[in-house]
């Protein structure tokens, strides 16, 4: 489904916009004093995911999340904590800070088209370089997962999948089995992508022009700041 | 075209390793970092895999600036956590280049300085979360206050000066294995030269 068409199905932020929001959620969900915040917060991702129609993720999400908070509220009956009650909840208390993050960054990849990601940072003037990397990070990520279960798979039929009972027996040669082939592909597709950046004049100098108009709209404004509303919202609740 | 200069090649490499990076992160600190104990131990066995890359990396792309961007990365992800973490790792990033630009760069040592610099600016940022929330901790768990007051008054200095031994012991193990790799599979493959 091309752009335009995803357009009109969903509410499609600008590149730009979904990173400033991601570093938001991110900022106050960790520095959340009480867990209404948190719970706020996450109510809040909750709706990005319903308009960006992640319906499984949510599902996903919000059961991870309720067990944690399930977890949190078990530990805190406890009422003569030891040393391993105490590492059990500062685990709690750093995962209930970390899985908005996650959850918000699932939702910034979906559906980021990398085309309008390059022309928008390449719009803010960030080094070439630097908008690169990024936009390979972003492109390698599925890419790597579809490898590596190739070679679990390959492994498998061997004998040598990286099972814990391998990566206890002999860690080494575990290690050696999966990340040499990983590397070796890795840097084939490092090749196949280097060309394919050299054919799309990724490395021309001078201002490049795109297919389509990226720029912030009205749409964008309006969805960062009921989010930044919804944020403080859920902060000040927390704060009662 | 200036050969000292990183290239489009460079750039993209650096990307996938960072890639590969994060995958073994993650798939090795999930197991280890949900027990109590291994939480601890995170970050010394993921520096030994790491360890393999970064020596690729940096035998692959022996230039200036390859160290900055590839630990500019790590900040660049730990801006959508707290910005804090994002301006620690940066400054780590900032001074393992300066450190990396000072003389020879495909000498093997300077490869592992830069990879001992590099995890333990990961370990600091991430133990940085603990040292920052603490008040906050406490405040969440007010019928324990005293109780957590001691306990993080106990294990800090102690665990973080072994943490910090463990991850240099552990660094360097994964540079040396990287080295020992690099020179039974991948010279011969042509990956690196």
């Amino acid at each position: 489904m091309n752009r335009e068409a995803q357009d009109k199905l969903f509410i499609m932020f600008d590149p730009r916009i979904k990173f400033l929001m991601v570093i938001l959620i991110g900022t106050c969900s960790f520095l959340a004093g009480t867990l209404y915040t948190l719970i706020g917060n996450i109510l809040l991702l909750f709706v990005l995911l319903l308009l960006n129609k992640q319906y499984k993720v949510l599902v996903i999400s919000a059961v991870i999340y309720g067990c944690v908070l399930v977890s949190d509220y078990l530990l805190a009956q406890i009422i003569s904590p030891n040393s391993a009650i105490t590492f059990l909840h500062m685990l709690i208390f750093m995962l209930e800070r970390l899985i908005p993050l996650c959850i918000a960054m699932a939702w910034m990849i979906t559906r980021l088209f990398l085309s309008d990601f390059v022309s928008a940072m390449q719009a803010m003037r960030f080094p070439n370089g630097f908008v690169i990397t990024l936009t390979v990070i972003f492109r390698f990520f599925p890419t790597i997962s579809y490898e590596f279960a190739k070679i679990t798979s390959t492994m498998k039929m061997r004998g040598i999948n990286p099972s814990l009972k391998n990566l206890v027996i002999r860690p080494l040669l575990t290690l050696e089995y999966a990340i040499v082939p990983l590397i070796l592909r890795s840097m084939k597709i490092a090749d196949d992508l280097t060309v394919a950046a050299l054919t799309r004049g990724l490395t021309l100098l001078g201002t490049r022009t795109s297919y389509r108009k990226v720029c912030i709209r009205p749409v964008d404004i309006v969805g960062l700041l009921m989010l930044i509303v919804g944020l403080a919202a859920s902060r000040m609740i927390g704060s009662l | 075209m200036d050969k000292t200069k990183l290239n489009i090649r460079d750039y993209i490499t650096v990307g996938i390793i960072f890639v590969l990076q994060f995958v073994l992160y993650m798939i090795i600190a999930t197991p280890i970092g949900s027990t109590v104990i291994g939480m601890f131990f995170v970050f010394p066995i993921v520096s030994i895999p790491w360890g393999i890359l970064a020596v690729l990396l940096y035998s692959r792309v022996p230039k200036k600036n390859v160290v900055l961007l590839y630990n500019i990365l790590f900040a660049v992800v730990e801006l959508m956590n707290f910005w804090v973490i994002a301006l620690v790792a940066a400054v780590f990033a900032v001074i393992n280049e300066l450190i990396w630009r000072h003389g020879e760069q495909k000498s093997f040592i300077k490869m592992m300085v830069a990879h001992i610099i590099f995890t333990l600016s990961c370990l600091i940022s991430s133990f940085l979360p603990l040292i920052l929330l603490k008040d906050m901790f406490l405040s969440a768990m007010p019928n324990y206050a005293d109780f957590y007051t001691e306990v993080f008054q106990s294990i800090t200095v102690p665990i973080a000066v072994l943490e910090i031994v463990l991850l240099i012991v552990c660094s360097v193990i994964g540079a040396l294995l990287g080295r020992v790799l690099l020179k039974k599979h991948l010279v011969k493959a042509g990956i690196t030269l």
